[in-house]
């Protein structure tokens, strides 16, 4: 069963007018963040003025997309599953620092394993399994 | 580095009332405010006409759901306290978390914007479970957090408990030390949600796990309970009839990282971060961390107690989880961590434990856990790092 098309099935995501770049190439399997045109900064989630070179007068950003790959900063196992269509079975949800730039984070779910645990620094990579007709939902790998 | 704080010692808190932290009152949660507040009146030696100011935490601390949140009966803000307790206010202030209301609240009264100021928070167990995410879609902040199945803080807390255990070494054995502490601690005191409920290492040990490294004690359980402060200036509390207990400083969160949604952000920007507070504290009040006798550090997750143990300074980054062995933290111990319960001996109470603690032991208040020393205290809410949290520093001596 398609997760989207499930009635009971885990929520889909909902895009927003500022958001709406980042799952049109998560559709075609790519992750791409938002990157400010003055300084080349990527932002997650997508804001209104660049945090880093602070340009007010005239905000400009594109979303550019990025490798996908990058290394397991913290994660945990989910056991008491709070959202529908999640459980009984815990699952492993990841934080990622994305290899473009040091403070680009991205949190997922990880794939578990057979023999593999997460480690802190472990390397990942982004899949984008279909949940909804339109929706690529970026989800972490272990690289190899 | 900022000046010494101009209100230092020139606020205190003249009256205190509290109640009994329950599951499944069956009153709505105003007759707990109403009557939490009119215990602190009558302790303060006043009565309701006397409040000019308020400040209420009124904010619901359950997360993603479409949730309504009705005044008097899943939370209780300063208008509704003003109005059904019919209080003669000039100042009012609604705050979504209680400490940083009481702090307004202390800068009202410091700048003569009200006289009396009751402070109040009052928290409820809604029916069903605290946190869920029933819609099928998830739209605005919801878009990067609940399609992975993450709604609850606990999981960013979590994540972050991970991070400190795979690194430093600590295991959930050493955890256990602070609940079993906590636990035995509210055993003295009645209005403690957990009073009259042991707790052994293996039950701690062997309890459902929430969310890896943490168990269903590792968070504080969700309680119906109240609790309201009257604080003045420090020369009408001299009339008060209880020893008044001063604000010496008060720090809190001021330009904090941006985290990433569905995590609660690297442990490396608590420390990073947490050091900006922690400056401002210290050199502000111009104590260390050696100067407090009654440390209350937030604990509504166990870890941010490490949190807030190593980024004020009380041990090196890393080693809070070997700090707080082999009784060093006993009320009886060199570092009585936590003697009022916390949030783990109290219920979800938000930082009113932490506060109230403070209270009354300064004030020489706190019957049969009053400790040996108890001059100074500490209390913190939240995180040393998210924009929310805060550290008040406290003295029973009114020119410390």
């Amino acid at each position: 069963v398609t997760i989207g098309q499930d009635p009971s099935g885990p929520p889909t995501p909902y895009p927003s007018e500022r958001t709406r770049p980042f799952w049109e190439h998560a559709a075609q399997g790519r992750l791409a963040f938002q990157q400010c045109s003055y300084c080349g900064a990527f932002a997650h989630p997508p804001v209104d003025f660049c945090g880093q070179c602070h340009q007010v007068d005239k905000p400009a950003f594109t979303f550019t997309p990025v490798s996908g790959t990058g290394r397991i900063v913290n994660w945990t196992v989910i056991h008491d599953a709070v959202v529908r269509g999640f459980g009984p079975d815990p699952w492993i949800h990841v934080l990622v620092r994305l290899d473009e730039q040091t403070d680009l984070l991205y949190a997922a779910t990880l794939e578990s394993h057979v023999d593999r645990e997460p480690s802190l620094g472990a390397r990942v990579r982004a899949i984008f399994p279909r949940v909804a007709p339109n929706i690529g939902l970026p989800t972490f790998v272990f690289e190899n | 580095m900022a000046d010494r704080h101009l209100l230092r010692n020139k606020v205190a808190i003249i009256g205190v009332g509290y109640t009994k932290a329950t599951r499944n009152d069956d009153r709505p949660v105003a007759a707990l405010a109403a009557q939490a507040s009119d215990a602190a009146i009558l302790d303060a030696g006043l009565t309701r006409s006397d409040i000019d100011g308020i400040a209420c935490g009124a904010g619901f601390p359950a997360y993603s759901s479409a949730r309504e949140h009705r005044d008097g009966i899943d939370v209780v803000s300063s208008d509704f306290l003003a109005r059904h307790m019919a209080l003669p206010t000039e100042w009012s202030l609604n705050h979504d978390s209680f400490p940083p209301a009481l702090a307004q609240a202390v800068f009202a009264v410091g700048s003569g914007a009200a006289r009396y100021a009751l402070i109040n928070r009052t928290l409820h167990q809604p029916p069903g479970r605290y946190n869920s995410f029933a819609q099928p879609v998830a739209s605005g902040p919801t878009e990067w957090t609940a399609p992975y199945g993450y709604a609850a803080p606990t999981v960013g807390m979590a994540m972050l408990y991970m991070e400190y255990q795979q690194r430093y070494g600590a295991r959930r054995e050493d955890m256990a030390t602070l609940v079993l502490q906590l636990r035995d601690n509210v055993q003295q005191i009645p209005e403690a949600y957990w009073y009259g409920t042991s707790l052994t290492f293996d039950e701690y040990m062997t309890s459902r796990t929430i969310s890896e490294p943490m168990c269903l004690y590792d968070n504080d359980i969700p309680v119906d309970g109240s609790a309201s402060f009257v604080i003045s200036s420090a020369e009408r509390a001299q009339n008060s009839p209880h020893k008044p207990v001063y604000f010496t400083n008060i720090a809190a969160v001021s330009n904090p990282p941006t985290s990433c949604p569905g995590s609660y952000g690297p442990l490396d920007d608590y420390y990073e971060y947490g050091h900006h507070l922690a400056d401002r504290l210290w050199s502000q009040s111009g104590w260390r961390p050696a100067d407090v006798d009654v440390p209350q550090l937030y604990d509504g997750f166990t870890p941010l107690v490490y949190l807030w143990l190593e980024t004020l300074g009380f041990c090196p980054a890393g080693q809070a989880w070997q700090f707080i062995q082999d009784g060093h933290i006993a009320n009886n111990g060199k570092f009585p961590l936590l003697s009022g319960g916390g949030n783990q001996g109290w219920g979800r109470l938000h930082g009113l434990p932490h506060v109230l603690e403070c209270y009354l032991q300064l004030a020489g208040r706190a019957g049969s856990r009053q400790l040996a020393r108890a001059t100074t205290g500490l209390s913190t809410y939240a995180t040393p790092t998210l924009g929310i949290g805060q550290a008040i520093l406290y003295s029973s001596e009114r020119r410390s």
